[in-house]
C-alpha cells in the first residue's frame, strides 16, 4: 500500500479547463472520496493517477517518489471503472486469477488470493459462472476483486456502484468500507453521490470546477460546509438558502428577508457583506403548530413521509419555499399554517457574491 | 367527505409470458384523484400490470374497467389513459410547444384551440418560458414537465408512468420527486407510478401497493406500510436500512412469555393470546426497525434489558449514522442520530423495547398481528 500525494495538477481538453490546480494527499490505508457533479474532473484526477492521463502541469507521487513520467503498468495502480470490463469468455476464477497469471505468481499463491478476495466480496460462487450470467451487482463485486486481487499500491474506483439499484448501492457500500478497512488497501473512489461519500470515506475531497472546494471528514462536510456549493452538494433534502440583506453593527447582525427579520449576535469578522444567504438545514428549524405566537409564519404545501420523520415543504409568507424535517407524529396536512424557528447555532452565513462561508 | 369512487378497478388480473406467471390473479380498485404506487423488485409484476392497464399487454385472464366500464379489450388510445415512460420519448429536433401540440394536431384539433391548450398546459407547468425552445436543451426538470404535459393535453382520466425518475442523478431525484407531488396536488389527477424504489414509492404515493412474484403483498398508507408491514417480504423491502430479522423461540417461564435468541431475551407476556393463536411450530421471527434498537444513553429509563454489543462498523449518513453492531451471531443495523458519537470496535449497550416489535410466522412469511 502507498501514500498518494498530487500537486499543482492542470490539464486541458481543446478548450476545456477540466483540472485547474488540484493539490491532495492520501494516507497509507485511507478512503478518500472525490465528490462533486459530473464534469468537475474527478474522473481526469483518478486517470492521471493512474497513468492514463498525462497532466499539462503538477505531479504525482507514491510514498514521495514521483510516478508523473513512469508509465501506467509499473505504477502498481489498479483503477476500476463505471463500465465493467469482464473477460466473458472466462469464468468468475479466470477473471480474478488473470492479473497474478501475467505477474507469473505461483499457481498455489494465485489460487489463496483468489479464493480469499471472493470470500470477502462474497463471490465465490461465482468463480465457476461466466460473467455473462452476473446480475449488475455481481459484476461490479467480480470487477473490484480483480482489482483487489492485485493488492495494488492503490485502488481507484470510479463511480463502481452508479445504475444499481439503491437497496444494492446500500449494501455495497457497507461492504466496501468493511473491506477497505480490513486489507488496509490504500482507496481513491471518485462518486457524485453523497450518500456514497459520507458512507464510506475517512475525508471527503469535495471538487468544484476542476479545483478543490473543501477537503473533511463526512461530519465535518456535512456540519461545517465551508460554501453554498458544499453545504447543498451533501444532505437530502439540502440546505435552505435564503437571500437575506444584513446589517452588522458591534453587537448585533440584523437579518431582512421580505418574509421575515433576525437578530443574530454578530461574529466578529473581518468581511461583513450586505447581501448574504442565511442556511439552515431541513432537520435543524424548529416548527410549532398554529398562527399564534413566536417564529415565521408558513404554510404546509407537501408532505413526504420518511419513516419516523416527515419532509415537509413550507411557504413562506412571500411565496419563498422552504423545506423542513419533523417527526412523523406531527399532525400537518396541505394549507396547515406553522411557525418556524431558526435556531441560531445551526445558522450559517454565506457571502452572496463569491458563495463562500461567513465566519 | 365521501369516499372517492374507483376510477379503474382489476378482477384477478392475471398475465403469463410463456407459461411463466407474471401477474397471477390481481384484484384492485384504483380510487379517483389518488397517487398510487406499484412498489416491488424487478419482475414483481408491476410494468406488466402497468402495460395491461395501459393496454399495451393483453391480459391472460380477469378484466379491467375503467368508471365501471368493461376496457379489457379496448386498444391503448381508446382507453383515455396517458402513458409516460422512463426514457421520455421527447421529439428533441421540435420546439416544446410542437412537443406539447402534438396529441393534439394529430386529433385534428383548429390551429386556435391547439393554442389555447398549449398555453394553458405550460402555464401549470411553468413551461411558459421555454416554449420556443428546442427538447433537447432543456434540463432535465423540464423535459420531465414537458413529458408529462404532452400526455396531459390530451386530457387522461388517468396517468401512468413507468420509473420516470430513473435517469435522474442523486440529489435531483429527490427535487423531482417533490415536483411529480406538486403537480399530482395541483392538478388533482389520478396517477399510477411504477418504481423499485421504496423511498420514492413511500414519499410520494396516497397509497403503495407492494408486489412481489406477481402477487400483491400488501396495499395501504405508507404509515401503514412503514409501521405494520403485513409480511417479511415487505419489511425486508421498506426502509433504509430495513429492519433486522431474528430467529427466535417462544417460551413460557414462570408465567411470562418470552422470546429468545442466544443472549437476547424480549417479554411479550402482553401479547400472549395473539401470539399463541397466530403462531405454527413455536417459533417467531422478531423484527426489529433499525431507529428501534436504541443505544442506552439515548433510550428513557426502563426500556428493556440492555444487551452488551460490538460496533463493526460506523456509516455516517448526513444526519442519520448507520451502525452495524454485533451481538451472539447476528449483525444489527441500527439508526442513530448523526451527533451520537461512536468508533467501529467498541462495545455499545443498546436496549429494544418489546413495543417497538414486529412479529413474523416463519412458515406463512405473514405478520402476527399483536392487538
Amino acid at each position: 500500500m502507498a501514500r498518494v500525494r498530487v500537486e499543482n495538477l492542470h490539464k486541458r481538453f481543446g478548450r476545456t479547463f477540466a483540472l485547474q490546480g488540484v493539490s491532495f494527499e492520501v494516507a497509507d490505508g485511507e478512503f478518500l472520496c472525490l465528490l462533486g457533479p459530473p464534469g468537475v474532473g474527478k474522473t481526469t484526477t483518478l486517470r492521471i493517477i493512474a497513468g492514463l492521463e498525462k497532466p499539462d502541469r503538477g505531479e504525482v507521487f507514491l510514498d514521495d517518489a514521483p510516478v508523473t513520467a513512469v508509465a501506467p503498468q509499473e505504477r502498481d495502480v489498479a483503477m476500476v471503472f463505471e463500465d465493467v470490463a469482464l473477460y466473458p469468455h472466462w469464468d468468475g476464477y479466470d477473471n480474478l486469477a488473470h492479473p497474478l497469471k501475467l505477474r507469473r505468481l505461483p499457481r498455489e499463491e494465485i489460487d489463496a488470493r483468489v479464493r480469499a478476495v471472493a470470500e470477502m466480496l462474497h463471490i465465490s460462487h461465482l468463480l465457476h459462472r461466466l460473467p455473462g450470467t452476473y446480475s449488475g451487482g455481481e459484476r461490479r463485486r467480480v470487477a473490484i476483486g480483480r482489482a483487489l486481487v492485485r493488492r495494488p499500491r492503490v485502488l481507484l474506483l470510479d463511480q463502481p456502484l452508479t445504475d444499481l439499484d439503491a437497496r444494492i448501492r446500500q449494501e455495497m457500500t457497507a461492504e466496501l468500507k468493511r473491506l477497505q478497512r480490513e486489507t488496509g488497501q490504500t482507496m481513491i473512489y471518485a462518486t457524485h453521490d453523497y450518500e456514497e461519500a459520507v458512507t464510506m470515506a475517512d475525508r471527503i475531497l469535495v471538487m468544484k470546477e476542476g479545483a478543490v472546494e473543501q477537503v473533511g471528514g463526512p461530519e465535518e462536510i456535512y456540519a461545517q460546509p465551508q460554501s453554498t456549493f458544499v453545504a447543498t452538494i451533501v444532505g437530502s433534502p439540502a440546505m435552505n438558502l435564503l437571500p437575506c440583506r444584513a446589517e452588522w453593527n458591534a453587537q448585533h447582525l440584523h437579518l431582512a428577508h421580505p418574509a421575515f427579520e433576525l437578530a443574530l449576535a454578530a461574529p466578529p469578522l473581518a468581511a461583513q457583506p450586505a447581501e448574504v444567504w442565511l442556511g439552515v438545514r431541513p432537520e435543524h428549524i424548529l416548527v410549532s403548530l398554529g398562527e399564534e405566537g413566536q417564529g415565521i409564519p408558513g404554510t404546509v404545501e407537501i408532505i413526504q413521509p420518511l419513516g419516523r420523520e416527515q419532509i415537509v415543504e413550507l411557504r413562506l409568507r412571500d411565496g419563498t419555499p422552504i423545506k423542513i424535517i419533523c417527526r412523523a407524529e406531527m399532525e400537518l396536512k396541505r394549507g396547515s399554517v406553522v411557525r418556524l424557528r431558526f435556531p441560531p447555532e445551526y445558522i450559517a452565513l454565506f457571502d452572496r457574491a463569491t458563495g463562500q462561508r461567513l465566519g | 367527505m365521501a369516499d372517492p369512487l374507483p376510477i379503474i378497478q382489476l378482477r384477478n388480473l392475471r398475465k403469463e409470458f410463456n407459461g411463466t406467471v407474471a401477474v397471477a390473479g390481481l384484484d384492485l380498485d384504483v380510487l379517483e384523484g389518488e397517487f398510487l404506487c406499484f412498489l416491488g423488485p424487478s419482475g414483481c409484476g408491476k410494468t406488466t400490470t402497468l402495460r395491461m392497464i395501459a393496454g399495451l399487454e393483453t391480459p391472460t385472464a380477469g378484466e379491467i374497467y375503467l368508471r365501471g366500464q368493461r376496457i379489457t379489450d379496448l386498444p391503448p388510445q381508446q382507453r383515455g389513459l396517458g402513458f409516460v415512460f422512463q426514457n421520455y420519448a421527447l421529439f428533441w429536433h421540435m420546439t416544446v410547444f410542437d412537443n406539447l401540440a402534438f396529441g393534439l394536431k394529430v386529433r385534428g384539433l383548429p390551429p386556435a384551440e391547439i393554442e389555447a391548450r398549449v398555453k394553458e398546459i405550460a402555464r401549470g407547468l411553468e413551461l411558459e418560458a421555454v416554449l420556443g425552445q428546442r427538447a433537447a436543451r432543456l434540463d432535465l426538470s423540464a423535459m420531465q414537465r414537458v413529458a408529462m404535459g404532452r400526455t396531459l393535453i390530451t386530457q387522461p382520466q388517468v396517468l401512468l408512468l413507468d420509473e420516470p425518475l430513473n435517469n435522474f442523478r442523486p440529489g435531483l431525484r429527490e427535487i423531482m420527486r417533490a415536483e411529480l407531488k406538486r403537480l399530482q396536488l395541483n392538478l388533482g389527477r389520478t396517477m399510477i407510478y411504477v418504481t423499485h424504489d421504496q423511498e420514492e414509492a413511500l414519499t410520494m404515493g396516497d397509497r403503495v401497493l407492494v408486489m412481489n412474484a406477481g402477487r400483491v403483498e400488501q396495499l395501504g398508507t405508507p404509515r401503514e406500510i412503514t409501521e405494520h408491514p403485513a409480511s417479511l417480504f415487505v419489511a425486508s423491502f421498506i426502509g433504509r436500512p430495513p429492519m433486522n430479522f431474528i430467529p427466535a423461540d417462544y417460551r413460557i417461564e414462570g408465567g411470562r412469555a418470552l422470546l429468545r435468541h442466544g443472549s437476547l431475551t424480549w417479554d411479550v407476556t402482553l401479547w400472549r393470546q395473539a401470539i399463541e393463536a397466530q403462531m405454527r411450530n413455536g417459533q417467531v421471527i422478531v423484527g426489529v426497525g433499525p431507529a428501534d434498537i436504541l443505544p442506552l444513553a439515548l433510550a428513557s429509563h426502563g426500556e428493556g434489558e440492555p444487551l452488551r454489543t460490538q460496533v463493526d462498523l460506523v456509516q455516517p449518513l448526513a444526519r442519520q449514522k448507520i451502525l452495524e453492531l454485533k451481538v451472539d451471531d447476528l449483525l444489527l443495523k441500527v439508526v442513530v442520530p448523526g451527533t451520537f458519537q461512536v468508533q467501529a470496535g467498541e462495545m455499545l449497550d443498546v436496549v429494544m423495547p418489546s413495543r417497538a416489535l414486529h412479529l413474523f410466522d416463519p412458515l406463512t412469511e405473514k405478520a402476527i398481528l399483536l392487538y
